[in-house]
């Protein structure tokens, strides 16, 4: 299978970085290309959902909401009873693998696209959906619901967080839009997609390969669990699409949901509510290991699971 | 010349926590206060500074000694910030006197 050339910037850049040239992405730039992501992926949402009823996706919305809160509920006795990390430690890295990484669905879509395959295109709706649950489910799994957490706080953090801000934004502007705006945003936004993202993969291929250093301080287990549990997540995802009727296409997406973990949002509001937790561990988890997998051999390898599960 | 003699604090910190100790600092009597992004290395590892989660933030203050101590003493008490990595530190500095009726 030839590698989509998008993945080929994210191992040159975990490659450059394994070398030790000393080459990164300013700050600003880095950002800019995460912001036009989120708007992209928002606004290709939001012209699909405005040809449809909104009101016909509440049950699937809710489907999807299931999914976030059963996936940490799957990692944490896994991490907890077989990985033998303490329960805050445990708690944390599963809250991590429920929520959702921007940057590999955004992978999956150039997947899709570069194999003319056809998805239900509201599709970023969940992606907003997943990123909440997984936290407060993490946060409940490792002190129980107390009074000490500050769940006002803990909202505003999540539900305002500038990835899912921005995600909404697209969404909101492509939906009262419509279809007119590819007439004056193309050129801006859709066409460039896969330029940005060859770009944005690149600098997290040099972050990535940044963790790889940490992975023999946190030992086998959990690079094992960074590779396997991101299938059995995909499989949970190839159930929930078969129970929602998607499309194979759809269907990878929300494998790719299911199976990729935060790298941004997760690890700061984590920070936050459970300072006990070891940064460390989650995030070379999410990042160093999952994120790899997931772009290189992931994507592809759930593309498999739904065509064989579902027939495509 | 004329100048004042200040404390200055100096919270070298992680920038998860700005906005909490930022909140803290206020509660405190804290009025204005800078901060700059920063990155190094130390006890809790490197900080590239490359995004978010690796990056910490130096937050500087001019105060008189009196509102020194009573934030050395909430820092030096408090539990809530035993898990992040913080470096404070205190020095005398002269500040220039702008305007001769202040």
């Amino acid at each position: 299978m030839v590698l989509d050339p998008v993945v080929m910037f994210f191992i040159a850049g975990f490659t450059i970085s394994l070398m030790r040239v000393d080459f990164k992405l300013p700050s600003a730039i880095y950002e800019f290309l995460s912001i036009m992501l989120l708007i992209t992926i928002g606004l290709k949402g939001g012209i699909e959902l405005s040809k449809q009823h909104v009101g016909d996706l509440v049950g699937d919305v809710g489907l999807v909401l299931l999914m976030g809160v059963l996936i940490p509920l799957i990692a944490y006795p896994i991490l907890y009873l077989v990985g033998r990390f303490k329960r805050v430690d445990a708690a944390s890295i599963a809250a991590h693998y429920g929520s959702v990484s921007v940057g590999t669905y955004a992978v999956g879509v150039a997947f899709l696209e570069t194999h003319h395959v056809t998805y239900e295109s509201h599709m970023p709706l969940y992606l907003v959906v997943l990123e909440i649950p997984a936290i407060v489910v993490g946060i409940i799994l490792a002190k129980g619901i107390t009074k000490e957490t500050n769940w006002a706080e803990m909202a505003q953090e999540s539900f305002l967080a500038k990835s899912i801000v921005l995600l909404f934004v697209g969404l909101f502007i492509g939906w009262a839009a419509g279809e007119k705006i590819h007439a004056t945003l193309d050129p801006f936004f859709f066409a460039p997609f896969k330029g940005i993202l060859a770009l944005f993969l690149l600098e997290m291929g040099i972050v990535a390969a940044s963790q790889v250093g940490l992975l023999k301080k946190y030992g086998l287990f959990l690079v094992a669990f960074g590779i396997i549990f991101p299938v059995i997540a995909a499989a949970v995802g190839l159930e929930f699409a078969h129970v929602m009727g998607l499309s194979l296409g759809g269907a990878l997406l929300l494998m790719i949901l299911a199976a990729s973990a935060s790298y941004i949002a997760v690890p700061a509001a984590v920070r936050i509510a459970l300072p006990e937790a070891n940064p460390g561990l989650s995030l070379t988890a999410s990042l160093g290991i999952t994120f790899p997998f997931n772009v290189i051999v992931g994507v592809p390898l759930y593309y498999k699971m739904a065509e064989m599960y579902l027939g495509g | 010349m004329v100048t004042i003699t200040k404390m200055m604090m100096t919270i070298i910190t992680e920038q998860n926590l700005e906005k909490a100790i930022i909140h803290d600092l206020e509660d405190l009597g804290v009025k204005g206060y800078t901060i700059i992004e920063a990155k190094g290395k130390g006890g809790s590892g490197i900080k590239s500074g490359a995004w978010m989660n690796d990056s910490n933030i130096q937050i500087e203050l001019i105060l008189d000694n009196a509102l020194a101590t009573k934030i050395y003493n909430f820092i030096s008490d408090t539990k809530k910030y035993d898990n992040y990595s913080m470096m404070v530190y205190l020095s005398e500095v002269n500040v220039l006197k702008r305007h001769e009726e202040n």
